[in-house]
């Protein structure tokens, strides 16, 4: 079975998904992880030369409305955990 | 059969309503939910007060004439990754716990103008990413005709909810299988509707490009019934299907039904294949014809759905940062610092493989080798099934490749767990409608059948699925309680 990512990698993908892993986490995920990466390897078999990709199964094009307030609950704000008035509280971003 | 002036209790003889008033009914079936959840657990939240105030109400309006609804007196499980409005929608995740949509899924409203009664939230697995309902915060569901086994997933709850007959109807949704997996595991009628025909709006994204809120019920015409409930055009889903282009596939006489022996053969238990081929074969005698064949893109779907449902999951549940709603951990130093520990703490761990996973494929170096490649095989199988449909009607296999295995067997190997949806991630990569329906038993436990019709040929999936169901005539036992 082909190495796809080391441990590092993990470390790295952990902090780009913004999930905090202990030691013990990666150690678990490293075999699980290269096992379903080998897996994916499958598709590399398939031959899709000249195959358009479908990124959805509907010819969709843009839904348009009219820019107006349809639906707007004020409550919308009594869901986050942290509040100083009509505003919502996030620790610092820089 | 005039739907809008029976009730549904009236319609449902199969289910062995008696002459009661709705709210004697609802108050028969908590009466059934606390003796048999304690065994089950099929429920997050239980809605009885309510669900007894609705009840009174509609028996009042049927007094009057006035209950016109197609599915007045219906009780329905509502899975708990669908918003209901002041009730909390956990989606089976810690992330959620204390989450209270503000407003109602647009199936809900549906449901509910229809004479619905929805009873309370149904267990699953964590975000909808599993096939046991194990991966709960919540913990698992256990299944009716075996406690020992696994009522499938990820509407695990909603299967066994209808299994046990804690509810008349039970909602899931399906993203590569969620709905027909558990409906077959219990024994009981799931669809999987064609992409866009349901809305979406409510439903608490997963993979959005393969998902759909399904129907489930204990016979044919139960699940047709709530099916004809929820679907439609909603202006809140930018990918419904618009009116005028909601066009049925016609109805027919005869059928021609492919049997892929890519859904067949090594991976299957050779006992849930032999189930299914005796069903299929019996068909032969009415109105199937039922034919051999090869769709040979069907063997790429399996890692292609969990390349695509990766991605997808890795961009959609970023959105969980504890700030707006949700688990927030004490505040660190920073954002990051505090958003990397939140999500440690609210997610688990299948859906952090699955967003680290993601989070992979879709990175600059692997985009092309994985994501893309992914959508040029569903290009592949969505051809495929466009070419077979030209010449079947139906393209039919088992809906489950096993029988419904031990609670705690699979959940320590991730891969393992993923080859069981083997079967019904086709109908996601493609769009297409699918339906599961109880056809045989092997040592107690139910064995289903899938049908994949075209687009849009939902009304031919429940006309052959009743044939089959008729044909059948399968005795299914319920649990004693």
């Amino acid at each position: 079975m082909n190495e796809h990512i080391s441990k590092k990698e993990i470390q790295h993908l952990s902090w780009l998904s913004k999930i905090k892993l202990s030691e013990n986490e990666v150690e678990e995920l490293a075999p699980q992880l290269n096992r379903i990466l080998n897996y994916f390897d499958e598709l590399q078999k398939i031959n899709t030369e000249n195959v358009p990709a479908t990124y959805h199964v509907m010819e969709l094009t843009n839904v348009f409305r009219k820019d107006e307030v349809v639906s707007s609950s004020p409550d919308i704000i009594l869901q986050a955990p942290n509040r100083r008035g009509r505003f919502i509280a996030a620790p610092k971003i820089i | 059969m005039k739907g809008g002036e029976l009730n549904f209790m009236t319609q449902m003889t199969e289910y062995g309503f008696k002459e009661a008033s709705i709210e004697e009914h609802v108050s028969a079936l908590f009466e059934r939910i606390s003796r048999l959840e304690p065994e089950i657990h099929a429920y997050i939240t239980i809605l009885e007060k309510e669900a007894l105030q609705k009840a009174k109400r509609l028996d009042e309006a049927l007094k009057k004439g006035l209950a016109k609804g197609k599915l007045t007196g219906a009780t329905v499980a509502v899975k708990d990754n669908i918003c209901t409005k002041n009730v909390r929608t956990t989606c089976g995740s810690r992330m959620l716990l204390n989450f209270k949509p503000p407003y109602d899924a647009t199936v809900v409203n549906r449901l509910e103008a229809e004479g619905a009664i929805i009873i309370g939230k149904t267990n699953m697995d964590e975000f909808a990413m599993g096939n046991s309902t194990e991966t709960s915060y919540f913990g698992p569901t256990r299944n009716p005709f075996d406690l020992s086994r696994v009522p499938g997933g990820s509407s695990g709850g909603s299967g066994a909810a209808l299994a046990a007959e804690m509810a008349d109807l039970a909602l899931g949704s399906d993203t590569g299988g969620s709905v027909r997996c558990p409906a077959s595991f219990c024994g009981v009628v799931g669809l999987k509707p064609t992409y866009g025909t349901v809305s979406r709006y409510g439903l608490i994204s997963y993979a959005n490009s393969l998902e759909q809120i399904g129907p489930m019920g204990r016979n044919v015409e139960a699940c047709k019934l709530h099916f004809e409930a929820i679907a439609g055009y909603d202006p809140m889903d930018g990918t419904s299907i618009p009116r005028e282009l909601r066009r049925p596939v016609e109805r027919r006489g005869e059928f021609k039904v492919l049997a892929p022996t890519q859904l067949l053969g090594e991976g299957t238990d050779p006992r849930v294949e032999k189930t299914v081929l005796n069903a299929l074969s019996k068909m032969e005698t009415v109105e199937l014809e039922v034919r051999s064949g090869d769709l040979p893109s069907l063997s790429a779907a399996l890692p292609a759905y969990y390349v695509i449902a990766m991605s997808e999951a890795s961009s959609n549940l970023a959105r969980y940062d504890g700030v707006r709603y949700g688990h927030q951990e004490p505040w660190k130093h920073d954002w990051d610092e505090t958003y990397s520990a939140t999500r440690a703490e609210g997610f688990g761990v299948e859906v952090k493989r699955r967003i680290m996973l993601g989070t992979y494929t879709l990175s600059a170096g692997y985009y092309h080798k994985y994501y893309v490649k992914a959508q040029k095989v569903r290009t592949l199988l969505i051809t495929e099934f466009k070419e077979a449909f030209k010449r079947f009607d139906l393209i039919a296999g088992p809906t489950m490749p096993i029988l419904p295995f031990r609670i705690g067997e699979k959940v320590k190997d991730p891969l393992e767990m993923y080859m069981c949806d083997v079967d019904t991630v086709p109908a996601n990569l493609t769009g297409f409608p699918a339906i599961t329906i109880p056809c045989g038993f092997v040592e107690g436990l139910p064995v289903g059948l899938q049908l994949i019709a075209p687009p849009l040929g939902e009304e031919l999936l429940f006309q052959v699925a009743k044939l089959i169901e008729d044909e059948l005539n399968l005795r299914i036992p319920r649990l004693n309680g």
